[in-house]
This record gives structure tokens, C-alpha cells and sequence, in this order.
């Protein structure tokens, strides 16, 4: 069902695969034998837990409290669901080992959280397309990547899955960009912002380097001095 | 001495990445791309690894193992500063990849005032489709254009 191809040498490319390879391993709740799916049917098991699991739970719990609650790995059901951070760190991972193996620009693109490195042959940045949340066969608006500015990750109400529902009101968010120095700050950030809404967005933007671009229901936006225009 | 930067673009599926990803380098010489569930055509080149039904098939350069021991690259310059890569084998495997960083750029003046304020969507800065490298967003389009950007690079 699945078909992956990849174009570096065979040296990266199983390098790569076999770091996604781990992470899917312990992490993915689609696997039943996952440490993650364990500990998903009790979480008492916490306790006991991989290094390597309990590290990515206090990751997960540090964003919690940094973004007041908005950010959880705490699913409504009881479930403590990773996905929010061990997808950013195997990009993050897919990232450090390219540049392992010699490769000093490229742009990552892994379930539309965007990471670079370096630029375009041209000498031009990499610079990220950011959809229309109205028209989403659009493009809407743009920002170049720069140091502090290497990870773009975008959430929206499509992506929070089919358990969540909630009221549009007029000052809810239905999508967020994040544009920030690496890509769990981006994607963390951008998921907690749509989630909690403006009075999240001033708070994170107090503490953390990013720049946002957050699209209301009402047609509004907030946007970083980045996105005007 | 800018790297010439190397373009391909990929999509593999991952079960912790959700839908898809795309990894996109300037290269010139190999694209490849993946979709979950679909048949993708892709160009490839003679020193393209391909997997199907997630088994490699073997390359023309056969298979690579590492010394056990911990291994430091040396600091790479690029455009916006420079990394230094260090690499832990064991039992012939990578087991630990750290990245130290350091940016070229005043960070310091690109963080001036970055708080958003509230606009009007037509304020927006427009994306030039043309510029765009990448697409952030989970979403049909990003996929489309990956494979887009897949067969226009396959013409090249």
C-alpha cells in the first residue's frame, strides 16, 4: 500500500528510513503493539516506560503548560496521544540526518510542516506558499525562510480529526501558520493557537520567536508584520 | 562557495507523519515522488534507491554499514550560517544524531516587532506561485503540487 522512494544515496536514505522506522515502532497508535498503543489502553504504564517515551510525554506536558492548557497530548477520551510532537521530532530527525550526510540545503516537506536548511540554487530562500483557508485550491500568502524563520508548520480545522467539533463563532480560528526557528515550535504553537484561539495567540507570542498568520471564521486575520503586505 | 542547492522532490508515507511528506533539495539530476495508497510515476535516476511494498530493492551500489563509534562532521558553512553534525554508531546502525547550529544572521533584528495584529484578509501579503518552493499545510494542494513540481522537474 505503501510506496516510498527516495533520492539521496543508499547511506541517507536508510538512515532516514530506519529513524522513522524507530518512531513509528514505539510511537504510532495505529500500531497495536506500539509502546504508545500499550500505554494508550493504561496509562499507569507511564511509569514504566521507554526513555525515549517518557521524553517525548514531558516534551509533550512542557507544551501543555507553556501553552495553558491549549496544546495537550491528553485526548478527550483518555488517550495520550504523542502524535503533536513525534511528528516533529522525525522531521527533525529526517533533518539532522541529511545534513549528517552532507547535504546543506533542502526543503522538507512532511505532511505540509515545512523544514529547510541552507537555500534555493539561485541563491534565493526557500520560501513557503500558504493556502487560502477559504479556497484551499489557492494560494494565499507566502514568507521566506531566514534563520529563526527555518520551520513553517500550519494547522487547521480539517486536520484536528473528526473527534473534535466545536461552534465556529466569529473569533474562532480555522487556520494557523507558524512560521519559527525550529518545527515543534511551529507545529506545537500553530496547533495550540487554533485550538485556543487569540487570547493563546498573545500568550505564546510573548514568550516564543514566530511569526503567525491566523485566518477567523468572520474573515479576519492576525498577521505578523511578515505577512503584510 | 554556496552549495549549488539540489532540487527533488519526495512523498513518503509514514505512520507518524499522517498523510504524506515530501522531501525537496535542488539536485537537478533526481526527483521521486510517493503517494500513499496510489501509483505514483516517478523519475528516477541509476543511483535511486526504490521501495515497493516496503521492501528495497537493491541498488547498483549495494548495501552500506557503519563502524560502531561516535563521529563528528565537519562544520558546514552555508548560506545562513554554518552546522556541525555529530553521529553515534552502534551495532553497525545510527543510534544518535545531534546538530549543533549556529546562524549567520542577526536574529535579533528579524524578531523586532513580530507581534501580530489584526487585519483585513485583503491586507495580506499575496504569494507568487512562481517563488513558492513548498507548500505548508496539510492538504490536496500540497500534494499536487508536489507532483506537479515531480513532472515539470522530470521534463527538465
Amino acid at each position: 500500500m505503501r510506496r516510498t522512494q527516495l533520492v539521496f544515496d543508499v547511506a541517507t536514505t536508510e538512515a532516514v528510513k530506519s529513524a522513522f522506522r524507530e518512531l513509528e515502532e514505539r510511537f504510532s497508535l495505529y500500531r497495536e503493539d506500539s509502546e504508545a498503543s500499550a500505554i494508550g489502553r493504561d496509562r499507569s504504564l507511564i511509569r514504566s516506560a521507554s526513555e525515549s517515551y517518557r521524553d517525548m510525554y514531558w516534551d509533550a506536558v512542557a507544551w501543555l503548560a507553556a501553552t495553558g492548557g491549549a496544546f495537550t497530548p491528553h485526548r478527550p477520551d483518555g488517550v495520550v496521544d504523542l502524535s503533536g510532537v513525534v511528528k516533529a521530532r522525525a522531521i527533525e530527525a529526517a533533518g539532522d540526518i541529511l545534513v549528517a550526510h552532507g547535504h546543506e540545503d533542502w526543503c522538507l516537506n512532511a505532511g505540509g510542516d515545512v523544514l529547510v536548511s541552507g537555500a534555493q540554487a539561485s541563491g534565493d530562500p526557500w520560501s513557503v506558499g500558504i493556502v487560502d483557508p477559504d479556497d484551499r485550491g489557492q494560494l494565499w500568502s507566502r514568507i521566506d525562510t531566514h534563520p529563526g524563520r527555518m520551520a513553517v508548520a500550519t494547522s487547521g480545522v480539517q486536520e484536528r480529526g473528526e473527534h473534535v467539533w466545536r461552534m465556529a463563532s466569529e473569533n474562532t480560528f480555522t487556520q494557523v501558520t507558524v512560521a519559527a526557528a525550529d518545527i515543534e515550535t511551529a507545529d506545537v504553537l500553530a496547533t495550540a493557537i487554533l485550538g485556543g484561539g487569540i487570547e493563546t495567540l498573545q500568550l505564546v507570542q510573548k514568550a516564543y520567536d514566530i511569526d503567525v498568520l491566523a485566518s477567523a471564521a468572520d474573515g479576519t486575520v492576525w498577521a505578523s508584520p511578515v505577512f503584510t503586505a | 562557495m554556496s552549495t549549488r542547492a539540489k532540487v527533488a522532490a519526495v512523498i513518503a508515507s509514514a505512520g507518524v507523519l499522517g498523510a504524506g511528506w515530501a522531501v525537496g533539495t535542488a539536485n537537478g539530476a533526481t526527483v521521486a515522488t510517493t503517494t500513499t495508497g496510489t501509483t505514483a510515476t516517478t523519475a528516477t535516476t541509476a543511483t535511486t534507491a526504490t521501495t515497493t511494498s516496503g521492501t528495497t530493492t537493491k541498488t547498483t551500489s549495494g548495501s552500506t554499514t557503519y563502524k560502531d563509534g561516535t563521529y563528528t562532521g565537519t562544520t558546514v558553512t552555508h548560506r545562513y550560517g554554518s552546522v556541525t553534525v555529530t553521529v553515534t554508531i552502534s551495532g553497525g546502525k545510527i543510534t544518535n544524531v545531534s546538530a549543533q547550529a549556529v546562524d549567520g544572521g542577526d536574529r535579533r533584528s528579524q524578531s523586532i516587532n513580530s507581534q501580530a495584529v489584526p487585519m483585513m484578509k485583503t491586507e495580506v501579503l499575496s504569494a507568487n506561485s512562481a517563488k513558492v518552493s513548498t507548500i505548508s499545510g496539510a492538504t490536496y494542494t500540497t500534494t499536487a503540487y508536489i507532483t506537479s513540481l515531480q513532472s515539470a522537474l522530470a521534463k527538465a
